[in-house]
C-alpha cells in the first residue's frame, strides 16, 4: 500500500480527535494536580505514557490487522497468564493486587487485556457467522467473557472486570445473535447484581424493610441457605404456574425458550448469592450504590458524588476559568487526576469544555461504528465494534459516574484520565480502528 | 458480512446515551448552576469559631507569677482574588513584614481563597497595615503563647507551636491539661461554655530561678564554658525551686534558636560526677560500719598501685583521717575504703541513692543515667566508682541525693509541678511530697553532713562559704571522657558543686555544674563562689536569719525571724 494511497485513506477526523482528547486529558491532569505550586510530576509522567502510545499507535497502525485474526488467541492467552501472574507477583495499590511494578514504572495488565479480549471474541463470532443463531455458538463468546472477567474480579476491580460484558453482549449482537438470548444474559446480570444491591440498598432504610414481608424475605434468603433454597423453590413453583396459565390461555409460548429463562432466573438467584457473600466487599456495594442516594454516606461513598456535583454544577456554562476552580484547587474533589478528571474540566471550562470533551468522545465513538461497516471482512467488522464499545460503555460509565447517575465503579475516561495502561492501550485500540479504516477497500 | 442494521440500531442507541448525558450535564451546570454555586462558596475555608476565645491554659511559679500566658494577637491573611493592585499590596507588605517579595508574590498567586500572609504580629505592626488599607489583607484574632520573663526558666517551662501545641518542656509534658477542653454536655449534646484549659502551678520560684540564672550567667560567659546547669531544690519536699541550663534561648522568638538547647539538661544530660560521688561512698561505708571518721588512711604519697591498675591523686597525701580524705578529696583512700565493701553491697547504696533510676520528675526526655549491675563490673568498677568515674548521673539525682543527706537520710522524689488549677481556681491535681526511701540512717547523715562541712571549711570547697551561714558541700572535677577514643580527655572536665545549706537546719541544696571551662577547672575555683553568691542571696530571699554572727544580736535575730523562717519554707 503505497503512502499516498494510505494518506487519502487516513481517517483524520479520528486521529485528531483523539489526539485533542489526549492533549487535553494533559492540560487537565496538569491542573487537577496543580494546588498552587507546580511541582507535581504526574502530568510529565503522562506526556511519557503519550510518547509510548505513539509509538504502540504507530505500530498498530502499520502492521496489517489481519495478522492479529490469526494469532489473536495467542495476545488472549497472553493476557491471561499475565492476568494470572499479576494475582501472585502484582503490587497491592488501594486494596487491589493489580500492578506489576518495575524499577520506575508499574503496568495494570487488566488494562492490556482489554485488546486481546476483543481480538478473541471477533475471531471467534466471525468464523462461526453462519451458526451465529444457535445457542451453542454463544457459549463460548460468554466463557471467553468470563474467564478474564473472574480474574480481574479476583484482585479485585469490580469496574473492569464489568465492563468485559456488556462489550460481549454488543458484539454478539451486532454479530446477529437472536435478541432473546442476549435479553436473557441481561436478565442474568441483572438478578445476580441485582438482589444485592437490593439487599445493601435496603440495609440502608430499615423503614422500607419493616414494612415489607417480600423484601425481608428476600434479605433473609440472600444470606441463609435454608431460606435461599426455599426461595428459589418458591420461583420455580411460580413460574410453572405462570407457563401453565399461558399454554392455558392458549398463548404461543416456545417451551425451549420457556425453560432457558427460568433456568437464567434461578442461575441468577444463585450466583446472586454468591455475589452477595463471597465477591462484593461492603465498601463496593456502598460505592455502587451510592449514586441512588448520596446521602446515606455523605463524608463516605456519597462524598465523591456530592463534590463532583459540586464542582460540575458550580463550572457554569462558561467555567471557573482554567487552573480556577475552587473545588478542584483546594483539593475538595477526590480522584481528581483520575477517575474525576471530567469534573476538573466542567468546573473550570464549563459546560462548554465538558460538552467539548464529550462530543470528542461521541465522535471516536460514530467514526468506529462507521469503520466498523466499511471494514473489508468480518474480523475487521468485530474488532471495530468492540472498540467502539469499548470506548462507549467507558465513556458512559465514567461521564455519568461523576454526574451521579451512574455508580461509582473506578472506571477512568479513557485517553483523558491519568494513568499509563489505560492511555497506551486506549492508543493502540484507536490504532487498530485507524488500522481497519486505512485497509478497507483493498480486496 | 455483519449486520448493519444492528449497528445502525447500537447507533441509535449511542445518540441517544450520549443526548441523554449532555442533557444531564446542561441540567446540572446551568439550570442548577446557581445552586451549586452556592454550596461551593460554602465549602471555602472555614475559620474555626473557637479561635477568637483564649483557651491555653498558663503556667505559674510558686507563688502565682506568671511564666507562661496566652494573649489575643492579630494574624494577617490575604484573599487572593480580592487584591486589587497585587505589585505595589505585596512590596508595602513586605516592607512592612520583612517577607521574601518572590514568595509572597506566588503565594498571593495561588488560587486559594485563603493563604496565610503572616502569624501572631506585634500591634504596632498590625496598625501599620491597617493604615495602608489593602484590599484582600485581613486580619483575624489568634491565641498567641507569650512568655513575660522571656528567657527565665525556658527550658523548664518549655514552648508553645504556632497551632499552641506544646513542643518541649512543661508545656510538652503537660499539654493534656494545659489544652482547651470540649467536653460535651451528654444531656443537651452542646459543647460546655467553658474551653479553657488548666493552669500549671510549677514549684519553680521566679525569684530564685532569677538568682540563680543571673548568677550562673556571669560565671558562665567569663570561663567562656561549653555548658553550664544550676539546680537548687528544696531539700525537705524535694521541690525544684530552680533549674536553668546555659546556653539558652528566649521562648518568645519563636524562630531564632537552636533545638538543642530546647531541653532541660539536669534532666537529658548525663554526666561523670567525678569526686562528689565521694559522698555516696562515704555515707554507704559509714552506714556499713567499714570505716571510722578519725581512722588514718594511708594515701601512698599520689599514686597507687592495686589489683593491676594505678590510681593517682591530684595532690601527694600520706596519712589522713577519713575526714581529710573527703576535705581534700583523695582519690586512693576513697578508694581503700570502697574496696573494703562488696560490690555488690556499695551497688545497693548507689541504686538507694537513686542512682540507674528515673526520679520521675515530671519532665519530658528524662534519663537514667549508666550504672552497669555488679555483675559486669571489673576489678577497677569499685574503685572508679567510688570517686566518680565510670558512672553517668543526670544533675537531678546528683543534687536529689545530696538532699537525701541533708534531710536525715530520708530521700525525696524531685517535683517541679505543685498542682494544676482549673480555670476556675480549684486544685484539680495536686503532687504531695513524696518519701522515696531512707538510704541511710539519721546518725550516719549526721555524721556526712560534718564532714562535708568541713569540706567547705577547710577542704576543696572553701570558695563556697557563704557570710553568716554554715554551709556543707563537695566539690567536683572530672575529666570528660572521649566517646571516640574511650579515654579520658586531658583539657576538657566537667566541674561541679553540690551542697546545701543552712546546716542548723538544712533548707536548700544548690547544685552549679561547668561543661568545658576554657578557664580555672577546679570545681572549687568555679563552681563553688557560684554556689555562695546564689546561696547568700536566696538566704536573703528567703529572710533565713544568719546563724553564726556574733553573739547577742545573732541570738535576738533568730528569734525574732522564727515566723519568717517558716513561711519561708512552704
Amino acid at each position: 500500500m503505497s503512502f499516498k494511497n494510505s494518506a487519502r485513506k487516513f481517517d483524520y477526523l479520528l486521529f485528531f480527535s483523539t489526539i485533542l482528547i489526549i492533549a487535553l486529558g494533559i492540560l487537565f491532569i496538569f491542573s487537577a494536580v496543580y494546588h498552587g505550586r507546580i511541582t507535581s510530576p504526574l502530568w510529565s509522567k503522562q506526556l511519557i505514557a503519550v510518547g509510548l502510545g505513539l509509538v504502540l499507535m504507530f505500530l498498530a497502525i502499520v502492521v496489517n490487522y489481519q495478522i492479529f485474526g490469526q494469532y489473536g488467541y495467542y495476545f488472549y492467552f497472553f493476557s491471561l497468564i499475565s492476568l494470572v501472574l499479576v494475582l501472585f507477583l502484582g503490587k497491592t495499590v488501594r486494596g487491589a493486587q493489580s500492578w506489576f511494578v518495575f524499577n520506575n514504572f508499574s503496568i495494570q495488565p487488566s488494562e492490556f487485556a482489554k485488546i486481546p479480549f476483543i481480538f478473541a471474541l471477533s475471531i471467534y463470532l466471525s468464523k462461526n457467522n453462519r451458526q451465529i443463531e444457535s445457542l451453542k455458538t454463544l457459549i463460548v463468546p460468554l466463557l471467553l467473557t468470563l474467564i478474564p472477567m473472574i480474574l480481574i474480579l479476583k484482585q479485585p476491580d469490580f469496574g473492569s472486570a464489568m465492563i468485559l460484558l456488556p462489550v460481549c453482549l454488543a458484539m454478539m449482537f451486532v454479530g446477529g445473535a437472536k435478541s432473546i438470548y442476549i435479553l436473557s444474559v441481561l436478565l442474568y446480570g441483572v438478578i445476580t447484581l441485582g438482589v444485592p444491591f437490593l439487599i445493601t440498598y435496603l440495609s440502608f432504610h430499615q423503614d422500607i424493610l419493616i414494612n415489607s414481608v417480600i423484601l425481608k424475605f428476600i434479605t433473609m434468603a440472600a444470606t441463609h441457605w435454608l431460606q435461599g433454597i426455599v426461595f428459589i423453590l418458591a420461583i420455580v413453583l411460580i413460574l410453572a404456574v405462570i407457563f401453565y396459565l399461558l399454554i392455558n390461555f392458549k398463548f404461543s409460548v416456545n417451551f425451549n425458550n420457556f425453560i432457558i429463562t427460568s433456568l437464567l432466573v434461578v442461575g441468577g438467584c444463585i450466583s446472586s448469592c454468591f455475589v452477595q457473600n463471597f465477591f462484593l466487599r461492603g465498601y463496593q456495594k456502598k460505592r455502587l450504590l451510592a449514586f441512588l442516594d448520596p446521602q446515606i454516606d455523605p463524608l463516605g461513598s456519597g462524598y465523591h458524588i456530592i463534590q463532583s456535583k459540586i464542582a460540575i454544577g458550580s463550572g457554569g456554562f462558561f467555567g471557573k476559568g482554567f487552573l480556577n476552580g475552587t473545588q478542584t484547587q483546594l483539593g475538595f474533589l477526590p480522584e481528581q487526576h483520575t477517575d474525576f478528571i471530567l469534573s476538573v474540566v466542567a468546573e473550570e471550562w464549563g459546560f462548554l469544555g465538558a460538552g467539548l470533551v464529550i462530543f470528542l468522545f461521541f465522535i471516536i465513538i460514530w467514526r468506529g461504528l462507521k469503520i466498523s461497516m466499511e471494514a473489508r471482512d468480518r474480523f475487521g467488522s468485530f474488532l471495530a465494534v468492540g472498540i467502539s464499545c469499548m470506548f462507549l460503555f467507558y465513556t458512559i460509565t465514567n461521564v455519568g459516574m461523576v454526574m451521579g447517575i451512574m455508580p461509582i465503579t473506578g472506571l477512568p475516561l479513557p485517553l483523558f484520565s491519568y494513568g499509563g495502561s489505560a492511555l497506551v492501550s486506549g492508543m493502540i485500540a484507536i490504532g487498530l480502528l485507524l488500522n481497519i479504516h486505512l485497509r478497507r477497500y483493498t480486496y | 458480512m455483519i449486520s448493519k442494521g444492528r449497528i445502525k440500531i447500537v447507533f441509535c442507541g449511542i445518540i441517544f446515551c450520549f443526548l441523554f448525558l449532555a442533557f444531564k450535564l446542561g441540567q446540572i451546570q446551568i439550570g442548577q448552576h446557581q445552586f451549586y454555586l452556592k454550596k461551593s462558596k460554602g465549602q471555602k475555608y472555614v475559620i474555626p469559631s473557637n479561635l477568637t476565645q483564649i483557651t491555653r491554659g498558663n503556667i505559674y511559679d510558686r507563688k502565682g507569677r506568671e511564666l507562661a500566658v496566652s494573649i489575643m494577637v492579630d494574624s494577617c491573611y490575604a484573599v487572593p482574588y480580592k487584591i486589587k493592585n497585587r505589585k505595589t499590596c505585596v512590596r508595602k507588605l513586605c516592607s512592612i513584614l520583612n517577607l521574601d517579595y518572590k514568595k509572597t508574590v506566588r503565594k498571593l498567586k495561588s488560587h486559594k481563597s485563603f493563604v496565610w500572609i503572616k502569624r501572631k504580629l506585634d500591634p504596632e505592626i498590625v496598625e501599620e497595615i491597617k493604615k495602608e488599607n489593602l484590599a484582600g489583607i485581613c486580619f483575624i484574632k489568634e491565641e498567641k503563647r507569650f512568655y513575660p520573663q522571656n528567657e527565665l526558666a525556658c527550658q523548664v517551662i518549655g514552648v508553645a507551636g504556632l497551632d499552641n501545641q506544646g513542643l518541649a518542656g512543661i508545656e510538652y509534658y503537660f499539654d493534656s491539661y494545659l489544652k482547651r477542653k470540649g467536653k460535651k454536655n451528654t444531656e443537651t449534646g452542646k459543647k460546655v461554655v467553658d474551653f479553657s484549659g488548666h493552669n500549671v502551678v510549677l514549684t519553680i520560684d521566679k525569684v530564685i530561678q532569677y538568682i540563680a540564672e543571673k548568677e550562673l550567667k556571669k560565671t558562665f560567659i567569663n570561663s567562656k564554658s561549653k555548658a553550664a546547669t544550676i539546680v537548687v531544690q528544696n531539700i525537705k519536699t524535694g521541690e525544684i525551686l530552680a533549674m536553668a541550663n546555659y546556653p539558652n534561648f528566649n521562648p518568645n522568638r519563636l524562630t531564632a534558636f537552636n533545638v538543642k538547647h530546647l531541653k532541660s539538661a539536669a534532666v537529658s544530660d548525663i554526666f561523670e560526677p567525678g569526686s562528689t560521688f565521694k559522698m555516696v561512698t562515704a555515707a554507704a561505708s559509714l552506714e556499713e560500719g567499714t570505716v571510722k571518721r578519725k581512722e588514718k588512711i594511708f594515701c601512698e604519697n599520689g599514686k597507687y598501685y592495686t589489683k593491676g591498675f594505678y590510681i593517682h591523686d591530684h595532690e601527694k597525701e600520706e596519712w589522713l583521717t577519713f575526714d581529710e580524705v573527703m576535705k581534700k578529696s583523695s582519690n586512693i583512700g576513697m578508694s581503700k575504703v570502697a574496696f573494703r565493701m562488696k560490690n555488690r553491697d556499695f551497688y545497693k547504696y548507689v541504686r538507694n541513692f537513686g542512682f540507674g533510676n528515673l526520679t520521675g520528675i515530671d519532665l519530658p526526655n528524662e534519663v537514667k543515667g549508666i550504672l552497669s549491675s555488679p555483675k559486669r563490673w571489673s576489678k577497677r568498677s569499685l574503685s572508679s566508682i567510688s570517686f566518680g568515674q565510670e558512672i553517668g548521673v543526670t544533675a537531678i539525682q546528683l543534687i536529689s541525693a545530696f538532699s537525701c543527706i541533708a534531710n536525715s537520710g530520708v530521700l525525696m522524689q524531685p517535683r517541679i509541678v505543685k498542682c494544676v488549677v482549673n480555670a476556675r481556681g480549684e486544685i484539680a491535681k495536686e503532687f504531695k511530697p513524696v518519701k522515696v526511701r531512707e538510704v541511710v540512717s539519721s546518725s550516719t547523715a549526721e555524721k556526712m553532713v560534718e564532714i562535708l562541712e568541713g569540706v567547705v571549711k577547710d577542704g576543696t570547697g572553701t570558695f563556697a562559704a557563704i557570710h553568716g551561714y554554715r554551709v556543707a558541700g563537695k566539690t567536683g572535677t572530672a575529666q570528660k571522657i572521649n566517646v571516640k577514643t574511650n579515654n579520658y580527655e586531658k583539657n576538657k572536665y566537667v566541674s561541679s558543686f553540690v551542697g546545701f545549706l543552712p546546716l542548723n537546719d538544712p533548707q536548700i541544696a544548690i547544685l552549679v555544674i561547668f561543661d568545658e571551662s576554657k578557664k580555672d577547672y577546679w570545681g572549687g575555683v568555679i563552681a563553688a563562689p557560684v554556689f555562695s553568691r546564689v546561696g547568700s542571696q536566696i538566704m536573703n530571699y528567703l529572710n533565713i536569719p544568719r546563724e553564726k554572727d556574733s553573739g547577742l544580736f545573732f541570738q535576738a535575730e533568730k528569734e525574732l525571724m522564727k515566723d519568717d523562717k517558716i513561711k519561708g519554707n512552704t
